[in-house]
C-alpha cells in the first residue's frame, strides 16, 4: 500500500496528471511526463538524494528513486559512465590500470596488462573492444529481467541468447546436457542416471515445499545431497553444481546450490532454449546506463568528471571538487570507488575476486551453440593442474556481442579463490583453453574417429566433438596470439554467496549515528562493490535494501507502468513462437508454481 | 510473468511496417530538439518545453518511396545540458539530427563539438543532417548562409527549420528517412529487422497489453 505521506511520484508532480484513483498502483506515467517542467541552466541548488558513482546498483536505484518522484543528482568521478560496472575501451583500460596502481581507483589491486601493437598501430582500434570491468549474464527469469521490461530499459539495450555451458574435466570440456530431451536422447547416460536425473530436476522445481527431502542435509553440502538422496553421480554432481548452479565450491549449502540450480532451470525456455541472455556492446556497462538514460527520462540530473569531497552531515551540504555545493535534503549514496579523501567509513571490502581477461586472435566459434556468440566454460575443484579449490569461471564472448571485432574473441576468468593461489589456478585455466583452442585451429586433426571419444572414465564426448578431445597426447606447435591480458584483484564486502540474501547488502546501518571528526563522508550511506557472481542477481536487490532506506519502504520499486503513446504493435511483434518447454514436456512438473524470481526469493 | 512470450526480431510476419530507423537528435539544451519531435510526431507546439525530460523517443511510420517506415525518434532526455550522452543512445542510430538555435551563436558554434561526438561513438554510417531551428525568430544571429556553410563544411545536408510556425519540420524527418533509405538499398546501412538476427526480444506479451513497442 502506498502511504498517505509519501511523496508524490514523478507522475502524479506534473499538472497534466489526472488520475483521481483511490490507489494508484500502478502508477501511470502520462508519455509527456516531465516536460512542463524547465531545468535550470546549471546543477540543482538542492536535490533529495545524492548518488555518486553510475555502477549497476547505484544506477539501478537512481531510475528507482527518479520515478518514484526524488530529485536525484547522479555523478560520476570518471569521464565515462559505469564505474565498477564499465564496459571500456582499451585504451581507457589503459587508463584505469595506471590510476589503480598508482592506487586512485579503491577496491582494486595489482592490475596488469598486456596489450599487444595490433590494437592501436595494428589492425584493431582501441574502440573495436568493450571490455567489461565486471561481466555478467542475465537469467531469463530473473527480478532484473522483470524491472528491465517494467522500466522499459530493455529497449535500449539488445540481447543474445547463452545456451552453451560448458564442464572442464579430465582435460575435457564437456557441453552440458541441460534439456530433458537430452537427458534422454543421450546415448551415454545409464538408464538409471537418466531416472534419478529427472527425478532431482522434478524435485527441484519446487524444492521448499519439499522439506523432508532436504532438511536432513540443511547444513551438509550439496554433493553429499545429491549422492546420498538422488544416487547421482560425480559427472552429474559436478554439472548441476558447477554448470547450471553456477556454485563456487564444493562446500556450498544445500538451499543455497538448490536455489541456483532451479534460477538457471526455471530460466530455461522463457524465451527459448537456454537460460540466459547477454546483452550486446557489453554488459553491466550498457545495463548502468541504460538505468542512467531512465532517470534522466524520469527527471535525474547527470553530471560525470565530479567528484564529491565532502559531506557535511548538519548542513547536509555535498561539496565538489570543482568549488559546486549542493543541498541534500535526504540522502547522500556513494560507491566505494567514489569515497572522497579523508573517507573513514568506508565498509571493510575483505574479499578478492581474481579476473583475467583476454582478447584472442581466433575466430574460434567451437565454443558457441550455432547462432549464438556466448559460452560459459566452469572449472570445477579439482580439475585443473593447480589442484584448485574453488571454482574458475570463464565467460566468453565473440564478435557477434559486438564487444570484439570479427576474428576476435574476448575471455573473462575469475575465481573466488583467496591470496596468491588465485592467480595460479586461473592461470591453469587460461592454459587449458589456450590447448583447446591451439588443437581446434590447428590444421589436420589427426584422425576423425576421434570424434566420439571415451575419455579416462568412460565418458563420452558428444558434443564440441574438438574441444572435447582429450589433451593428454597433444603438444601444441604454435603459441596462440593474444592481443590483450589484463589481470586485476577486485574487493567486495560481498561473499561469493549462494543465495542473495539482503543482509549482505545492509552494511553500514548505524552509520549516521557514529560521526567521526574530520571524516569527510559522515552521514553518507556506502553501496557495495560488484561481487563474483555472474549473474545480475545480486544486483536488484542490493538497489532495493539501499531503495527502502531512502524511501521508506520498497513497496513502490519501479511500481510504475507507462501509458501506451504508440501505434498499436500487438501486430508487429505478435509472432510469439512457444518453444516447447524441454523440461515440462511429458511430466505434472509445476513450473508455473515455482515461478518465482530467484533473486526475490529471500527478501 | 506469465505470457512472456519469444519473438524473433527477424521474423517479419504481419508487421505494420517494412523497416525501422533509429534517428537521434543531438545539440546543445533550449535549441528545441523536443520542440520539432514533439511537432513531427503530434503536431503539437509549446513554447514551454524549454527543456527535456520525460521525452523518450517517439515513434511515427511514415511512407518512404512506397516504403512503410517507422520512425524512432530519441532525444537527449536532458543528458546533453553536461554532455553526459550515454555512449549506448548512440548504438544502432541510422540517422542523427544536430540541431542549433539560430538565435544563439553559442549553439551553432558548438555544433563542431557534437559532430566530433557523434563520429566517436555514432556508426561511422549513419546519415547526418544539420538543423538550424527556431528560424521564425527574429533575433536570429547565425544566417541561413553560415549554417550551409557548416554543412558544406562537414558534409551534410542542411535545413532550416521552425517548430513553432511549423516551417520544414516535416521535411527534416522526411529528407533524413529517404537519405537513410537510400543507403539501405546500397547496402551501406543494415536495416533494424534485417540484420539483428540473434537478438532476442525481451519485451512482455500480450498478458500487459499496455506495454509500449519494442524493436
Amino acid at each position: 500500500m502506498l502511504s498517505p505521506e509519501r511523496r508524490p511520484s514523478m507522475a502524479e508532480r506534473r499538472p497534466s496528471f489526472f488520475s483521481f484513483t483511490q490507489n494508484p498502483s500502478p502508477l501511470v506515467v502520462p508519455h509527456l511526463a516531465g516536460i512542463e517542467d524547465p531545468l535550470p541552466a546549471t546543477t540543482p541548488d538542492k536535490v533529495d538524494v545524492l548518488i555518486a558513482g553510475t555502477g549497476m546498483v547505484e544506477s539501478v536505484l537512481a531510475a528507482a528513486l527518479a520515478w518514484q518522484g526524488s530529485n536525484v543528482l547522479h555523478i560520476d568521478k570518471n569521464d565515462y559512465y559505469g564505474d565498477t560496472s564499465a564496459t571500456l575501451t582499451v585504451d581507457q583500460i589503459k587508463r584505469w590500470v595506471n590510476e589503480v596502481n598508482e592506487g586512485s581507483v579503491s577496491c582494486y589491486k595489482n592490475a596488469k596488462l598486456y596489450v599487444s601493437t595490433l590494437i592501436g598501430s595494428g589492425k584493431y582500434s582501441s574502440r573495436d573492444f568493450g571490455i567489461d570491468l565486471s561481466p555478467k549474464i542475465l537469467f531469463a527469469k530473473s527480478d532484473l529481467l522483470s524491472i528491465l521490461i517494467k522500466s522499459r530499459v530493455h529497449q535500449y539495450l539488445e540481447f543474445q541468447s547463452l545456451s552453451n555451458f560448458h564442464t572442464y574435466e579430465n582435460d575435457c570440456f564437456e557441453k552440458l546436457t541441460n534439456t530433458k530431451q537430452e537427458i534422454f536422447t543421450d546415448q551415454n547416460l545409464p538408464l538409471m542416471t537418466k531416472r534419478n536425473l529427472m527425478k532431482f530436476i522434478k524435485f527441484v522445481l519446487n524444492w521448499e515445499a519439499q522439506t523432508e527431502i532436504w532438511q536432513p542435509y540443511a547444513e551438509r553440502t550439496m554433493s553429499d545431497f545429491l549422492g546420498e538422496k538422488f544416487k547421482l553421480e560425480k559427472p552429474q554432481v559436478f554439472e548441476l553444481i558447477f554448470s547450471i548452479g553456477l556454485c563456487y565450491d564444493l562446500n556450498v549449502k544445500v538451499p543455497e546450490a538448490l536455489q541456483r540450480i532451479r534460477r538457471y532451470l526455471t530460466s530455461f525456455d522463457v524465451y527459448g532454449p537456454f537460460p540466459a541472455l547477454c546483452s550486446k556492446y557489453g554488459g553491466p556497462g550498457e545495463l548502468s546506463q541504460g538505468f542512467c538514460r531512465s532517470a534522466a527520462v524520469g527527471g535525474a540530473t547527470y553530471k560525470l568528471n565530479e567528484k564529491l569531497v565532502s559531506f557535511n552531515p548538519t548542513t547536509k551540504v555535498a561539496t565538489f571538487q570543482d568549488g559546486s555545493k549542493v543541498e541534500v535534503s535526504e540522502k547522500v549514496i556513494i560507491s566505494p570507488t567514489q569515497a572522497p579523501k579523508d573517507s573513514k567509513h568506508v565498509p571493510q571490502q575483505q574479499y578478492q575476486v581474481h579476473r583475467l581477461t583476454c582478447i584472442v586472435e581466433n575466430p574460434c566459434t567451437e565454443w558457441f551453440n550455432e547462432g549464438e556468440s556466448a559460452a560459459m566454460v566452469v572449472f570445477p575443484p579439482g580439475s585443473l593442474k593447480s589442484g584448485n579449490k574453488e571454482v574458475v569461471q570463464a565467460f566468453i564472448l565473440g564478435a557477434g556481442s559486438e564487444i570484439c571485432p570479427e576474428g576476435t574473441i574476448v575471455w573473462y576468468l575469475s575465481t573466488t579463490e583467496q591470496g596468491p593461489r588465485a592467480e595460479m589456478d586461473i592461470d591453469a585455466a587460461l592454459e587449458a583453453m589456450e590447448m583447446a583452442l591451439l588443437r581446434e585451429s590447428s590444421s589436420g586433426l589427426e584422425n576423425d574417429e576421434e570424434i566420439v571419444q571415451l575419455t579416462g572414465n568412460g565418458h563420452t564426448i558428444v558434443n564440441s566433438v574438438k574441444l572435447g578431445q582429450s589433451f593428454k597426447e597433444y603438444v601444441p606447435r604454435e603459441r596462440l596470439q593474444f592481443l590483450f591480458k589484463l589481470y586485476y584483484t577486485q574487493y567486495t564486502s560481498t561473499p561469493p554467496f549462494g543465495v542473495v540474501n539482503s543482509s549482505f547488502f545492509d552494511v553500514n546501518q548505524d552509520l549516521e549515528k557514529k560521526y567521526i571528526p574530520g571524516a569527510s563522508d559522515n552521514g553518507v550511506i556506502y553501496t557495495t562493490m560488484p561481487s563474483a557472481e555472474i549473474s545480475y542477481d545480486e544486483v536488484v536487490t542490493a538497489a532495493k535494501v539501499l531503495y527502502e532506506k531512502i524511501v521508506g519502504s520498497d513497496d513502490d520499486f519501479f511500481d510504475l507502468d507507462f501509458e501506451d503513446e504508440d501505434e498499436i504493435q500487438a501486430s508487429g511483434v505478435a509472432n510469439a513462437e512457444q518453444f516447447e518447454n524441454a523440461i515440462d514436456d511429458d511430466d505434472d512438473v509445476n513450473m508455473e508454481g515455482s515461478g518465482e524470481f530467484v533473486g526475490e526469493m529471500e527478501i | 510473468m506469465s505470457g512472456l512470450r519469444t519473438v524473433s526480431a527477424s521474423s517479419g510476419n504481419g508487421k505494420s511496417y517494412d523497416s525501422i530507423m533509429k534517428i537521434l537528435l543531438i545539440g546543445d539544451s533550449g535549441v528545441g530538439k523536443s520542440c520539432l519531435l514533439v511537432r513531427f510526431v503530434e503536431d503539437k507546439f509549446n513554447p514551454s518545453f524549454i527543456t527535456t525530460i520525460g521525452i523518450d523517443f517517439k515513434i511515427k511510420t511514415v511512407d518512404i518511396n512506397g516504403k512503410k517506415v517507422k520512425l524512432q525518434l530519441w532525444d537527449t532526455a536532458g543528458q546533453e545540458r553536461f554532455r553526459t550522452i550515454t555512449t549506448a543512445y548512440y548504438r544502432g542510430a541510422m540517422g542523427i539530427i544536430l540541431v542549433y538555435d539560430v538565435t544563439d551563436e553559442r549553439t551553432f558554434t558548438n555544433i563542431k563539438q557534437w559532430f566530433k561526438t557523434v563520429n566517436e561513438h555514432a556508426n561511422d554510417e549513419a546519415q547526418l543532417l544539420l538543423v538550424g531551428n527556431k528560424s521564425d525568430m527574429e533575433t536570429r544571429v547565425v544566417t541561413a548562409d553560415q549554417g550551409e556553410a557548416l554543412a558544406k563544411e562537414l558534409g551534410i545536408p542542411f535545413i532550416e527549420s521552425s517548430a513553432k510556425n511549423d516551417d520544414n519540420v516535416n521535411e527534416i524527418f522526411f529528407t533524413l528517412a529517404k537519405l537513410i533509405q537510400e543507403k539501405i538499398d546500397s547496402n551501406k546501412l543494415v536495416g533494424v529487422g534485417n540484420g539483428k538476427e540473434g537478438n532476442i526480444s525481451i519485451n512482455s506479451g500480450s498478458g500487459n497489453s499496455s506495454k509500449s513497442n519494442c524493436c
